[in-house]
């Protein structure tokens, strides 16, 4: 196990070891019944009847572009990630993914419909998802989906570049 | 030996087992209780108590008189009878109280029992003989936020409660009708019902479950911000507190004076002693001791994962997720032999204190 | 399929499958069709047992076309086969397949002819191109002599065409009507350029974003705007020597299409791909849940050890 972590190492390891610390001691949720509204069970994080029931925001960075919030509450957690965009391209391929994704938001439990203000994409863990899913694999659904999303997007603007560049390659060929 | 027993996948909210610890009554997460028996090795459903409309909360069963209160997200909690065979509930009449009922306790006696409530209400709920309903005597000193544990002082006439307020109160629970005399307790003078005998101020941190000692002398309990607090009634001003390195804790249990068993989101419940002279918490040792055991499940699980790799290191414990109850399973003079503990992937798990450094 | 086919390969499959059937002597069904192309061309499509193929072809924009010499070139390429246009349509080929096919006893004696009907829209555009040609190679430099053609070849995209001594110069402004297209569409276009340098025998190009060209600054409607691109092509006299002509033709006058062709494949890729991801994603998310669970849950535990709850 250590060397599969091991070999994964590279420059943003800290940042994700930020990450995971945070977000297994975020997942410490437990079922809370709603002290506002009778026979309702809420997640607090989203609906914030009560000061005393949240905890204090964390915001993790990477850097300016990168970065991700984790909201904490009694019986909820809400994480907001920040992908990295650094041109136009990348900032409609985000979108597009992340849409694509919402878009499944059902299949997907704990993924929000919307995300939060400023961010690119949320998910919202509460304890009926603590019930039946294991913890640190939800964690470890959160930190993968940090890596890949980056890997993600610089693939897909690759394979824009390099259609492009095969396009005119091949429309150029032809003139003698 | 440890014993494992497991009740499917659905979370076990909450667990009680009956005098003989032949039963066990269980919220599975749902709207009703669940008593099962055990027969040749094998858990069987015997009864389903289904009067509830929301999610149960709480159960506990009185030993001697064979009665379970259950408390549930519907705002209610029933009293239920065995009679001729069938179990026969009987309304609380929790007065005021519209939000979900999050706790329910016997007291020592069997006499009454407490309650806790989402809408911030303490009730001490006893049986109006004359007029044979459950009544409850609500506190008026009431916490500012949702009552999250209760706890009875031996002497049946002090209820503890902690609450997201982050506060510990001690109450008197003296109802005249059913204790006649009001005792003197370590804690102060027992007078009216309600009355508030001390406020324990904890760190910033929900209190998840609070436990008085065997003699009821010592206070302590439990916090989100993984502190350990304990109090002992001859000094009531000195709060100790543990601040450990471990995910917060839901649950706390004394097994004997000193000694106490913490557990929850640290899959592993863990043994603390509490040393009152020096007024120190001290770690003594994990209860499960599964950590460090490479054996056939450990390899099991490599198996299981060959497609992925999970980074987060899987739990190599008895439990895989969140223990939400410790309660006592058998019990010598001064002190606990085996304690039950239930989790939310459907476990519930009989632990052996024999051996283990438990200070009598 | 990179580049696109110059003709309409449903004309040419049409007219192949009847010209087959009409060889074969047997009865010829009965076609009546209306057929799209790009640059909203509207074919139309008639043939029947005792009448001749007749296609006719719909362009917006034949109006601009006509100034600069169609109705010559296609008499040129088409002879006798030209009809009065059907109403509603700008040119109009009629086949009488007993008196104009040319005999022989292979398909290829024929087949250059349904090639060639095929090639309907690209020979309407290939007279102003060959004007143009022809006014630079005849050293025609004069703006007496000739004006800058101005193609509205669709509702807001405007072709150009202007020639000199050494060079001819068609300037195509697109528009990408969707936000993403227009990223995705810069990404080409950029490409266009760059890759250019790799071709010594391609034309030169030049790319510009919102505003018109330096060539256009004297045309007060080129359009601007973040969605306006221009695309600049310097045609030299190798590209528009006689021999050469008809390949530049069919390149230069299907770039648009060929541009916007590969903008729409390239999302439909990227939306494969994302689903792909998708999934991925999911998998790795169930891994999280119960169905996985169990397999971990039983754990090896000695005496006492319980199977699950019987309900």
């Amino acid at each position: 196990m250590t060397q599969a972590v091991a070999a994964r190492a590279s420059a943003h390891q800290p940042y994700l070891d930020a990450v995971r610390a945070t977000l297994q001691a975020s997942f410490c949720i437990e079922n809370f019944e709603s002290q506002v509204v009778e026979r309702h069970n809420k997640p607090e994080v989203e609906v914030k009847t009560s000061k005393q029931l949240l905890l204090n925001p964390v915001v993790i960075s990477r850097n300016q572009n990168e970065q991700i919030l984790i909201e904490g509450s009694i019986n909820s957690v809400r994480i907001s990630v920040a992908v990295k965009q650094a041109d136009d391209l990348e900032k409609i391929l985000c979108k597009r993914l992340m849409r694509f994704m919402m878009q499944r938001a059902d299949d997907f439990y704990i993924l929000r419909r919307k995300p939060v203000n400023g961010y690119d994409i949320s998910f919202l863990v509460t304890n009926f998802h603590a019930e039946n899913m294991y913890k640190h694999r939800l964690v470890d659904f959160i930190i993968y989906f940090l890596e890949e999303i980056d890997k993600e997007i610089s693939k897909m603007k690759l394979d824009v570049s390099s259609r492009a560049r095969m396009c005119a390659d091949e429309f150029f060929k032809k003139f003698n | 030996m440890t014993e494992v027993h497991s009740f499917g996948n659905l979370p076990v909210i909450a667990h009680s087992w009956n005098k003989d610890r032949t039963q066990i009554a269980v919220s599975l997460g749902k709207n009703d209780v669940r008593i099962y028996q055990k027969k040749d090795g094998k858990w069987r459903l015997i009864h389903t108590l289904s009067e509830h409309l929301s999610r149960v909360l709480a159960i506990d069963w009185a030993p001697q008189s064979n009665r379970i209160v259950s408390a549930s997200a519907d705002y209610n909690a029933y009293v239920w009878s065995f009679e001729n065979n069938t179990w026969k509930q009987q309304m609380v009449e929790l007065q005021r109280t519209s939000r979900a009922v999050c706790c329910a306790k016997w007291s020592p006696d069997e006499n009454k029992f407490a309650i806790g409530s989402s809408d911030k209400n303490v009730g001490i709920c006893y049986y109006e003989t004359e007029q044979r309903f459950w009544a409850a005597e609500m506190i008026k000193k009431k916490p500012k936020l949702t009552v999250t544990c209760i706890a009875w002082h031996p002497n049946n006439q002090l209820l503890a409660a902690g609450s997201c307020d982050y506060r510990v109160r001690i109450y008197s629970a003296f109802v005249k009708t059913v204790d006649r005399e009001p005792q003197v307790s370590s804690w102060g003078k027992i007078t009216n019902t309600g009355e508030l005998l001390h406020e324990f101020q904890s760190e910033s941190g929900w209190i998840h479950d609070l436990a008085f000692s065997l003699s009821g002398d010592i206070l302590a309990w439990v916090s989100h911000n993984s502190i350990i607090f304990a109090v002992s009634a001859r000094n009531p001003a000195e709060i100790t507190m543990e601040i450990t390195n471990y995910l917060p804790f839901r649950c706390i249990l004394f097994v004997s004076e000193s000694t106490m068993i913490v557990a929850g989101h640290e899959f592993s419940p863990l043994i603390y002693n509490y040393d009152e002279r020096k007024g120190t918490l001290n770690f003594v040792e994990k209860l499960d001791q599964q950590d460090g055991v490479v054996g056939k499940q450990a390899i099991n699980r490599l198996f299981d994962q060959a497609s992925m790799q999970t980074q987060t290191p899987e739990p190599v414990s008895t439990h895989q997720s969140m223990i939400t109850q410790l309660l006592p399973y058998q019990t010598e003079p001064n002190c606990l032999s085996k304690i039950s503990s239930a989790d939310l992937f459907g476990q519930v798990v009989i632990w052996n204190l024999n051996g283990r450094k438990i200070r009598k | 399929m990179i580049l696109l086919e110059v003709h309409n390969r449903i004309i040419e499959e049409l007219l192949t499958v009847q010209i087959e059937t009409f060889l074969r002597k047997e009865k010829l069904v009965e076609v009546k069709t209306d057929v799209v192309d790009f640059d909203g061309a509207m074919y139309h499509v008639t043939s029947s047992r005792d009448k001749p193929f007749i296609v006719s072809i719909k362009l917006k924009f034949y109006r601009d076309l006509e100034q600069y010499g169609t109705d010559d070139v296609l008499r040129r390429e088409y002879g006798d086969l030209l009809v009065t246009p059907l109403e509603g349509y700008n040119v109009t080929l009629s086949l009488d397949f007993n008196t104009q096919l040319p005999k022989g006893d292979t398909n290829e004696v024929w087949l250059p002819l349904v090639r060639k009907i095929a090639m309907l829209k690209r020979n309407c555009f290939a007279a102003v191109f060959e004007k143009y040609f022809e006014f630079q190679s005849k050293q025609e430099t004069k703006t007496e002599t000739h004006k800058r053609a101005v193609i509205h070849y669709r509702d807001d995209e405007t072709m150009y065409v202007d020639a000199s001594s050494d060079r001819v110069i068609v300037i195509f402004s697109t528009v990408f009507k969707d936000p993403d297209d227009n990223i995705i569409g810069r990404v080409f276009m950029e490409e266009f350029k760059e890759r250019r340098r790799q071709f010594q025998q391609a034309p030169q190009v030049i790319v510009s974003y919102r505003t018109p060209p330096e060539e256009l600054k004297d045309m007060p409607d080129a359009r601007t705007g973040d969605n306006i691109g221009y695309l600049t092509f310097v045609l030299f006299p190798r590209h528009t020597k006689v021999a050469e002509r008809d390949n530049t033709i069919n390149l230069i006058h299907t770039l648009r299409n060929y541009f916007h062709y590969h903008i729409k494949c390239c999302k439909a890729y990227l939306h494969a791909h994302m689903r792909h991801k998708t999934n991925e994603f999911l998998k790795r998310l169930q891994l999280a849940r119960p169905e996985v669970k169990k397999s971990f849950r039983r754990i090896g535990n000695n005496a006492g050890d319980a199977p699950a709850a019987t309900e």
